[in-house]
């Protein structure tokens, strides 16, 4: 394992990455802004926010600045904010299941989201309520699973997992039978892009809107490492040292379930950075929960960013993201599993 | 602090403010659309963008030169009726509701000066294109088409691009042709029909479907089932209902089983099989029924209205068609295309071996 030392300057030179990552996307998009215009347009922007009026004459077309604030602006923030929201919940669940599988979607949480955002487009529902179905959805099945879990007998984390996986294939299965009675010409193709992920559609008052559940579910993870820590080392150890072992899995359990829920109902499924985030980090950052917890929130982040920036630039028509996220991910985990092991 | 209380409300105020500056001047006008959304645009919409494959076929009739972009591409078919600088249009891309694949900077980069949305609204259309607009800066119109009214569609759309002589034109043939078609509807005895999809054979557009405009109009649609289904691929049923509902005509969709239903010995008693009376439906560049449903269901009223009532269809099928492609798709049809078209769709007269005119 790293030393502490080199352990905290890895956690600075991620966030640094994050920094320059979120910066530089600004300049990307298929309308050609010039750098210097974004810098005076956001700059102009931030100076309104808090000075009161604008720094520089405008210099830049009205079309600049609707791309960069309109388009670019919330797009860039959603893609950190779901990145950050998915690995997080990553890590928690793999903390709390000592199990590498885990992903953010082990409790159904994706599965119920899907599902009710499914429903909420078969009975044409706006935008805004897709996102909450979703998100109501999301929780309900979470909760569902925890009840079932709590009133069978046996082991609480397997019954967890199990009640998890039983509930998402019921809710599966009501999505696949939404779809089959949807209406092709508009309905179908709506779920479909919606299940597939995409933070096309990102408005910028969504973004307030996000923050409310990610912050009330990231706070408890990050202020909770260190009882994490304890919990993966095992029930009775953790006991031993002191930790109200139920109560602490629930809150975490619960946070990173509002947090899922969150990211899902606004940007549809996205696999893969729940899963593989938390790995690359525990690569760089070694598997202690004080370092790997900040650590997944700037990397999820800062893969997320650097995916969307793909889905959005490399092709004139847009590539939904949940399918690059694999597509990406999967052969970059492929060699980190398969790379030996040097200094970092 | 009450200063910088006051200093945010008023910064809350003028950005509330902001989007209201933009009113109609010289170089504008407003326009309100199907669904009451009134917008800003500029006086002469040199270029327009699309929003699905609808809008698409509609406003290709009408003003294929101020197309930046189409939102699918082109059936591969549509290369033979189209001119090579429409087939090959950019793709931009389609959306769903508030998300999809029509990237908003690919949009702006286009140039489009606003984006048309032509069909059925949706229950949330209001909300969504004014989302839509708000974010782009581009203003997006919905104009609303069914099949009775695309005339009338036809003129709002005129009026939209300022090209009010080219609309007329599209608008008087839908108009012609439906009254046309209604009015041999209503003159005639109406044969009991069905219309077939699927490769097995054993999907049928049911009454009542939206799919089904055309077949309840023109026809006795023998397929009456509980809940029909909105699907262009429609209902699936057994063997022994197609045998009960025992239809004297059948239209196969194109894909379907027509050319093999003569060697299906479980076909051989069904009346329509049995008469050679079965008909595949014409295919170029879309199917004339309508999948996408929209205005080639046009050709689909012709052809059909001769087809099973030629007493009372008395024209020239041919020369309709002809002007149909000329109007909608800006190419002459020749008369090779055509029998290529209709080949399997108007029956070989068993005495003539000719099509039936």
């Amino acid at each position: 394992m790293p030393s502490e030392k080199k352990t905290r300057r890895a956690l600075l030179w991620l966030g640094f990455v994050l920094l320059i990552l979120f910066l530089l996307s600004f300049s990307l998009g298929r309308y050609g802004v010039p750098p210097r215009q974004v810098v005076k347009i956001l700059g102009t922007r931030f100076c309104e926010l808090f000075a009161g009026r604008g720094a520089l004459p405008r210099s830049w077309t009205k079309e600049m600045e609707t791309v960069v604030i309109n388009i670019r602006l919330p797009r860039i923030v959603m893609a950190c904010l779901v990145g950050c929201a998915l690995s997080a919940a990553g890590t928690a669940f793999q903390g709390v299941f000592h199990n590498p599988m885990a992903s953010p979607d082990i409790l159904g949480a994706s599965s119920g989201a899907a599902f009710g955002a499914a429903l909420a487009i078969l009975l044409g529902a706006s935008t805004r309520m897709i996102t909450l179905s979703a998100f109501g959805f999301g929780l309900l099945t979470v909760g569902l699973v925890m009840l079932v879990a709590h009133r069978a007998p046996g082991a609480r984390l397997i019954n967890l997992i199990l009640a998890g996986i039983i509930l998402s294939s019921l809710f599966n299965a009501g999505t696949s039978y939404i779809k089959l009675v949807a209406d092709p010409s508009n309905q179908l193709p709506q779920i479909t892009y919606w299940l597939m992920g995409s933070l096309s559609g990102t408005r910028l008052p969504d973004v307030p809107l996000a923050f409310l559940p990610m912050g009330l579910g990231l706070v408890p993870l990050f202020l909770l490492r260190w009882q994490l820590n304890l919990l993966s080392l095992g029930e009775n150890e953790a006991k031993a040292l002191g930790v109200n072992t139920s109560r602490v899995r629930l809150v975490l359990l619960l946070s990173a379930t509002l947090i899922t829920a969150a990211s899902v109902s606004f940007s549809g499924m996205i696999g893969w950075v729940g899963l593989v985030v938390p790995h690359l980090c525990r690569k760089l950052l070694g598997s202690d929960h004080r370092y790997l917890m900040p650590g997944s929130f700037l990397c999820g982040a800062a893969f997320l960013l650097l995916v969307d920036n793909v889905s959005r630039n490399l092709l004139a028509v847009e590539i939904p993201i949940g399918i690059l996220t694999a597509l990406i991910g999967a052969p970059f985990f492929l060699y980190l599993i398969t790379r030996k092991e040097e200094k970092l | 602090m009450k200063r910088i209380v006051t200093l945010l409300l008023a910064l809350l105020l003028a950005a509330a403010l902001c989007p209201g500056a933009l009113a109609e001047s010289a170089e504008t006008r407003s326009f309100t659309d199907s669904v009451g959304r009134t917008v800003v645009l500029p006086k002469d919409l040199e270029k327009v963008a699309v929003s699905g494959p609808l809008s698409q076929i509609v406003l290709f009739a009408l003003c294929p030169d101020k197309l930046v972009g189409i939102a699918n591409k082109w059936d591969e078919t549509a290369a033979m009726y189209f001119d090579a600088k429409y087939y090959d249009l950019p793709v931009l891309g389609q959306l769903y509701g508030g998300k999809g694949e029509l990237n908003l900077e690919t949009l702006l980069n286009s140039g489009a000066q606003a984006v048309i949305d032509v069909g059925e609204p949706k229950k949330t259309i209001v909300e969504d294109l004014d989302a839509l607009q708000e974010q782009t800066g581009i203003p997006f119109v919905h104009v609303t088409a069914a099949t009775a009214e695309m005339g009338d569609a036809y003129r709002k759309l005129g009026e939209l691009l300022n090209m009010p002589e080219e609309a007329e034109a599209l608008a008087a043939y839908c108009d012609r042709v439906y009254a046309q078609t209604v009015e041999i509807a209503e003159g005639v005895e109406k044969k009991n029909l069905l219309y077939i999809t699927g490769d097995e054979g054993l999907n049928v557009i049911a009454q009542g479907s939206y799919h089904a405009e055309i077949i309840d109009l023109l026809a006795n649609n023998l397929a009456v089932v509980e809940s029909p289904s909105s699907k262009g691929t429609g209902n699936e049923v057994d063997m022994e209902q197609l045998l009960l509902w025992n239809p004297e005509v059948i239209l196969f969709a194109p894909g379907s089983i027509y050319a093999d239903v003569a060697n299906r010995p479980e076909w051989q008693t069904v009346t329509a099989i049995r008469n050679k009376a079965y008909y595949e439906v014409p295919f170029g560049p879309y199917n004339w029924m309508g999948f996408p449903p929209s205005v080639q269901r046009y050709l689909g009223m012709m052809w059909m209205s001769q087809l099973l009532y030629p007493e009372a269809a008395q024209y020239d099928l041919f020369e309709a068609v002809k002007e149909y492609y000329g109007l909608f798709y800006h190419r002459e049809l020749t008369q090779e295309q055509y029998d290529a078209l209709v080949m399997n769709a108007i029956g070989l007269q068993p005495e003539a071996l000719a099509p039936a005119v």
